[in-house]
């Protein structure tokens, strides 16, 4: 029984309310009459109190079950029952009102139910990352290269020390990098390595995205000095500059936390817990996604100067090695997708080419 | 103050030969199902509109829960508007966006904001808690908050810094405090909640839980101790199946300790809050929570959180609100139908939606 406008009906309707009077804590119960010309008159034991035009009153939304409130113009606050003729009296046909009624469809619910998940689904898989992209490609080198100075400048302080390879050795590497770099029609000045020596970072090469990449000691004492290996590892850390991965991440896990805080965040302590858990599992998903992108990208230029993406195989199992077995929790929750899968990839990779 | 000669708060029914006293259990009425509904449609409805809708959810979650809320016959009431919470959310998204990129791209930056917003937490805290306060009303008089400022610096900064140089010894003193600090400055209309909160009771919560947190940790090592596979041999013989059992075990006695610790501290505290908390001469509460009550709860939940994957939250929240009201009583004498509401100037949800982004959290019982 919906009205299509506010106050319109056929016979008067005959109730009864609670009125809370204006100015303090003071109630009565109360008869309404809601009027088909449109008024509503409050009397107590038929003393009439008030008769109000329903344009100078408003009726809060209805919600669920709850009785209607109806705030008068003088500040009291009158409680009627929720019910279908009450309801189409005070509130009419309006966009606000259907969707309100959607809450209590069978129909929407299951809509809903099925839609969410989907749409989440599309969200994090799909729409974030493309602003993500979008993103990236709008923020100015000269911010990118500040960010990139300032996290080697707080690394230096805390995590590296300056490298203790010999001279001759950072030579050799240097030279065999340009020469690539230069095969690959890469920008030699944007691609510059440095060595640092760590105890607390391990083997490890990372490219900031200004292009300035940083290599262990460690990581060359891994390798033990192959050349083609650190150049596969390097490749990969290149792949991650050229996409322009580290904006992207910004990008997502600022969406992913806004996201999630505004989806989630009317829940109870306990789900708390579960909203920050689900959040660092789409954040790593992304990541994942990033790491295939750089694999693939090391792979096709590994091509490009004539190889098979051999060396990047060994890069991968010289890790996989170090990192020992992983179990499936820390595969499916974790950053990096698995060195099994990864070496998978990059063997057929070197199928197709040969 | 008619029904309360003596002004004695503690432990005594205010002036028990009044038998004008109405003693009520408070009572929620909401239904897991119909609270289900209104979510799931609502979360829809949100990622359809791009985030817009989160405001008008919000509201309606609130409402859902005030009004479900009956103390003494009458009902809570939530009475923000969702363009006032959207506002305050846009203000909060841009102001978070801006902090984030320049975390990121200039981390001293980023250094120099947490410090500033650490220094104005006590600002937002305070802005927050008014804004709740004023959005709730009574039997049509609205709650408020008189707390300012300079006295929540106090209680929100400097104490817990101060109780550093005391090896945290006085945390449990600090966090009383902040306590007194919000409850003594909730007004209902023109009267003023007061509390007489002890130091004793919130030393007692901190050692049991602590003591909960532990205990937990030497019952989970007796069984690993005692495992017969526990051994060298089994160690270096199947290292990976060994690791796997004390794993699982460490794990459930990690979740187990965090729930039992936190259950432990806060019917502790929430007991002695509402039985020394009220309004003088017009209300006074009574909270019987049980322990072991609430740790079923909470373990049932994070239970039926893990197996929905998410999908039982709103019925949690409805089990949770009806758990509280059940373990709730209040004693109201008939001055309370001559509360005056007072009129007051708007309040905004700025300081309330950026708290709750940036996660400067303050929990109201």
């Amino acid at each position: 029984m919906t009205n299509l406008i506010r106050g319109s009906l056929m016979e008067d309707i005959v109730t009864s309310g609670k009125l809370y009077f204006s100015g303090g804590s003071q109630f009565s119960l109360v008869q309404v009459r809601l009027a088909s010309n449109g008024n509503i008159t409050i009397k107590d034991d038929d003393q009439l109190i008030d008769e109000y035009a329903l344009e100078k009153i408003k009726a809060v939304d209805k919600l669920g079950s709850l009785e209607r409130e109806l705030t008068l113009p003088d500040g009291g606050l009158l409680l009627l029952n929720n019910q279908a003729d009450i309801n189409g009296w005070l509130d009419g046909d309006t966009l606000l009102n259907r969707l309100f009624d959607w809450e209590s469809s069978q129909k929407m619910v299951l809509v809903s139910v099925v839609m969410v998940p989907l749409s989440l689904y599309v969200i994090f898989k799909f729409l974030v990352p493309a602003m993500a992209i979008q993103f990236a490609e709008y923020v100015p080198d000269s911010y990118v290269n500040m960010a990139s100075k300032q996290t080697l400048y707080a690394m230096d302080k805390t995590l590296l020390d300056p490298t203790e390879l010999a001279e001759k050795q950072q030579q050799e590497f240097q030279q065999y990098w340009q020469h690539s770099l230069i095969k690959l029609e890469l920008d030699p000045r944007h691609y510059q390595i440095n060595f640092r020596h760590t105890e607390k970072m391990g083997p490890n090469a990372f490219a900031f995205p200004n292009g300035n990449i940083i290599i262990t000691d460690q990581l060359v004492k891994l390798l033990e000095n192959d050349k083609d290996i650190l150049q596969a590892i390097l490749l990969h850390e290149i792949g991650h500059v050229e996409h322009r991965h580290s904006m992207r991440l910004i990008a997502q896990s600022l969406a992913t936390t806004v996201i999630f805080s505004y989806l989630f965040s009317d829940l109870s302590v306990v789900a708390d817990l579960f909203v920050g858990a689900g959040a660092t599992v789409a954040q790593n998903q992304f990541s994942q996604d990033l790491e295939w992108q750089a694999d693939n990208y090391a792979l096709e230029k590994l091509k490009d100067l004539g190889g098979n993406g051999e060396s990047f195989t060994k890069a991968m199992e010289k890790f996989a090695e170090i990192m020992g077995e992983e179990s499936e929790i820390e595969l499916w929750l974790g950053s990096h997708p698995s060195f099994r899968k990864r070496i998978e990839n990059a063997r057929q990779s070197q199928l197709e080419s040969s | 103050m008619q029904n309360n000669q003596s002004g004695e708060q503690e432990n005594t029914s205010p002036s028990s030969s009044d038998s004008n006293v109405r003693k009520s259990q408070v009572i929620f009425s909401g239904n897991g199902k119909e609270y289900f509904n209104i979510w799931i449609v609502n979360l829809l409805l949100t990622i359809l509109t791009v985030g817009i809708y989160s405001a008008w959810a919000k509201v309606r979650t609130n409402r859902y829960f005030y009004s479900h809320t009956d103390l003494d016959g009458h009902k809570l009431r939530y009475l923000a508007e969702p363009l006032q919470i959207l506002k305050g959310r846009i203000i909060a998204v841009i102001l978070f966006t801006l902090y984030y990129f320049a975390a990121t791209f200039n981390p001293a930056a980023g250094l120099v904001i947490i410090l500033i917003l650490f220094a104005a937490s006590p600002l937002l805290i305070c802005m927050s808690i008014r804004f709740q306060m004023r959005m709730t009303s009574y039997r049509n008089v609205k709650f408020g908050f008189n707390g300012r400022y300079g006295r929540a610096f106090v209680v929100f900064v400097l104490f817990p810094i101060l109780t550093v140089f005391t090896l945290y010894l006085a945390l449990p003193w600090a966090l009383k405090k902040i306590d007194e600090f919000i409850y003594e400055n909730i007004t209902f209309g023109d009267r003023k909640f007061n509390t007489n909160i002890r130091n004793g009771k919130y030393y007692i919560a901190t050692l049991a839980s602590i003591g909960a947190f532990l205990a937990v940790f030497i019952i989970a090592a007796i069984p690993i101790a005692l495992t017969p596979s526990f051994s060298l041999a089994t160690l270096k013989s199947n290292p990976q199946a060994m690791s796997g059992i004390v794993a699982a075990i460490m794990i459930f006695a990690y979740v187990f300790s965090i729930i039992l610790s936190g259950c432990v501290n806060a019917v502790i505290i929430r007991n002695h809050l509402f039985n020394h908390t009220g309004i003088e001469g017009v209300v006074r509460f009574h909270s019987d929570m049980k322990i072991l009550d609430l740790v079923k709860l909470r373990l049932v939940n994070f239970v039926l959180m893990i197996i929905t994957l998410g999908l039982a939250s709103p019925w949690i929240k409805v089990r949770v609100a009806n758990f509280y009201a059940q373990a709730t009583q209040m004693e109201v004498t008939p001055e309370a139908d001559k509360v005056i509401a007072k009129s007051k100037d708007g309040t905004s949800a700025i300081g309330e939606e950026v708290s709750d982004i940036f996660d400067i959290d303050v929990g109201l019982a």
